[in-house]
């Protein structure tokens, strides 16, 4: 389905990204809670995907890639190929379970978080061990696992508010979303 | 387009994303660089939270404020330590030079055999010239770089001695046999039939009397009519010599050629237009220094300790350059676009710097070699891994096989200064921190939170302003 956006909507979700990964930037910053820092701009795409177009969805994850970038070291390419695989294996899992369930919807957000966390570490692991390969970089496991869980958690806490942050609306208003 | 195709395009474009993000292109890099370089507006959208958070971000530089002066006076102290050790005093090996300080600032494009200083003063300095480290010889000026140095000195090439192409006269005075025998000194030793050995050593050619045994090797060239400044190394240290096998010597050098080269002295014709001794002034005091405005309070990936910085090549800022404030180091700028940068701070794993070290009651500062962060603990210390670096024969001060010392950075790598300060940190020491599989991970305390900072100072290779002023 092909669906026209105002690109209003698009620069407010830009705006609402670059606030979200800056407080999270902010909590992970802090040793004391960084390991339970939610992605909540995953929770964010993982809301709005349901209710957008394929092609839509794809913005949507470039979108918030993105901006994660701006804020993260992370490469920017493994980010977005990150988020735009969330939202492939977010649609391959609705398939499967109904995802608009609360419960279904935290844990394939805690599955996407996981993966997508797994995955740049891994990437940042790679680049430094072509940088430093007597060093042993272990991959940071435990961390991973806490903030999916914690995004999982918060998937089932903010994902209505999320959703409804004002200025999005339009994004979602012309597929009939309850939620819009 | 049919959907079939569109969606085998994306799944290509995919894999082309997950290719590029774990084998990274260069020039691919460099390109994103620039296309995403207005993503520093995107960051720019949340700088209100700068506002709100003001109260704790001032707690947090008041606090370091309140030591920056002390950390710049002992970071002045060990590079006037390093100097000292760096400065030859023998009178014999003093007269008729003219001593140019300099300070190692990364390696050049000869690879390891090669490295880049830069001169307190470029005047009089010219290809061949002899480099020393103290008493011992080091190698020769390779060239002259055209690039000003925003100090107001110069950037020369050094070849080693321990370059393949590299070949000095040498003499060894023979005690056993009472003989004293004449050799050319050059490159690295393989050892007898490739043999590989675990430390470098200085390959031996042509000695004048086979029978040699040991000896200490100083620079004497016999034929100095080949080489104009030839008398100015003449009787400086190469090392002890070793005898492997019938017909195998070799050189055990001084230095480590590697990660623990410093500070160095350039050999000059004497001039009395000229000063000599000179010592190099802080890099916190030249006009290096630009402010790099945080664009991010930290990085969204819990495992990553970054934050974003307004600052980028258009700036002069470049991979690798330190950031400070006041005088301690905080990080390292990785990726650079035009106009923003990411800065990697200490708590990021693969963070890399050269360090030296000061212990408690030790006047020689001792090089430490090359610290890669393995990240921040749940109590907000950084582990770092050291590797390289001089044997620490000390005594340990407590029951866990350390010692008390405060780190600074050293140089050698290109954008970072020698004499910045990392913090405390409990170092092994002691003859069981060298051996193999032993733990060399140094706990480095109160680094700070590089998010919770606002007065942030980036090093340039474009004229700025002193970061002293912030001091």
């Amino acid at each position: 389905m092909r669906s026209k956006r105002s690109p209003w909507s698009w620069l407010v979700l830009v705006v609402w990204c670059a606030w979200i990964y800056a407080l999270l930037g902010r909590l992970a910053a802090e040793p004391a809670v960084r390991g339970w820092v939610p992605d909540l701009g995953l929770v964010l795409l993982l809301g709005l995907e349901p209710r957008l177009s394929r092609r839509d969805a794809v913005r949507a994850a470039l979108v918030i890639g993105l901006a994660r970038a701006a804020f993260s070291a992370d490469a920017p390419t493994a980010i977005l190929a990150g988020t735009l695989g969330a939202v492939s294996v977010s649609r391959g899992l609705r398939n499967v379970v109904e995802s608009d369930a609360a419960l279904p919807r935290a844990a394939v957000t805690g599955i996407c978080a996981l993966l997508l966390g797994l995955f740049l570490a891994a990437v940042h692991r790679a680049r430094l061990s072509a940088g430093f390969g007597a060093v042993d970089f272990a991959l940071p496991l435990g961390t991973v696992v806490r903030g999916a869980a914690a995004t999982a958690l918060a998937s089932l806490l903010v994902w209505p508010l999320l959703v409804r942050l004002p200025g999005l609306t339009p994004l979602v208003a012309s597929r009939g979303s309850r939620f819009a | 387009m049919s959907p079939t195709r569109k969606r085998t395009l994306g799944l290509f474009c995919w894999f082309a994303l997950i290719g590029a993000a774990i084998r990274p292109i260069g020039p691919l890099e460099a390109s994103l660089g620039v296309v995403l370089a207005p993503l520093g507006l995107v960051a720019e959208l949340a700088s209100p939270l700068w506002i709100l958070r003001g109260p704790e971000v001032r707690a947090a530089e008041r606090k370091l404020h309140a030591t920056r002066r002390e950390e710049a006076r002992s970071g002045e102290e060990l590079l006037r330590a390093l100097a000292e050790f760096a400065t030859p005093r023998d009178p014999e090996l003093v007269r008729g030079r003219r001593l140019v300080h300099a300070e190692v600032v990364g390696r050049g494009d000869g690879g390891r055999d090669v490295i880049r200083i830069r001169l307190r003063d470029a005047r009089g300095i010219e290809p061949g010239l002899p480099v020393v480290n103290g008493p011992v010889f080091v190698g020769r000026i390779q060239k002259l770089e055209p690039q000003a140095d925003p100090a107001g000195g110069g950037f020369a090439e050094v070849e080693l001695v321990t370059s393949r192409r590299f070949h000095v006269g040498a003499r060894v005075s023979d005690e056993t046999l009472g003989v004293e025998v004449d050799m050319t000194v050059g490159g690295l030793d393989v050892g007898p039939r490739g043999a590989s050995r675990a430390r470098i050593a200085l390959a031996v050619q042509n000695p004048s009397d086979r029978a040699l045994t040991s000896g200490t090797a100083v620079v004497h060239e016999r034929l100095r009519e080949m080489d104009p400044y030839a008398s100015l190394a003449e009787g400086y240290l190469l090392g002890s010599v070793r005898r492997e096998g019938e017909e195998h010597w070799n050189i055990e050098p001084e230095l480590d050629y590697l990660d623990g080269l410093f500070h160095v002295v350039v050999l000059a014709t004497p001039d009395p237009g000229l000063p000599s001794d000179e010592p190099l002034p802080q890099a916190l005091t030249d006009s290096g220094w630009r402010k790099a405005r945080p664009l991010s309070h930290g990085d969204p990936s819990p495992w990553r300790e970054t934050v974003s910085v307004a600052v980028g090549t258009t700036h002069g800022v470049q991979p690798g350059a330190a950031l400070a404030f006041g005088a301690r180091f905080v990080g390292r700028i990785g990726e650079a676009g035009p106009w923003s940068a990411d800065a990697l701070l200490l708590g990021d794993v693969g963070l890399n710097v050269v360090a030296v070290a000061r212990f408690e009651g030790e006047e020689r500062p001792r090089v430490l070699g090359r610290l890669v962060s393995l990240g921040r603990d749940g109590s907000g210390t950084v582990r770092m891994r050291a590797g390289g670096g001089e044997p620490l024969s000390l005594e340990p001060d407590g029951s866990d096989g350390r010692r008390l010392a405060h780190l600074f950075t050293g140089s050698g790598d290109p954008g970072v200064p020698s004499g910045l300060y990392l913090g405390p940190a409990r170092v092994p020491v002691g003859p069981g921190a060298e051996e193999p599989g032993a733990d060399r991970v140094l706990r480095l305390e109160g680094a700070p939170i590089g998010g919770n900072l606002r007065g942030l100072w980036v090093r340039t290779v474009s004229a700025g302003e002193p970061l002293e002023a912030a001091l």
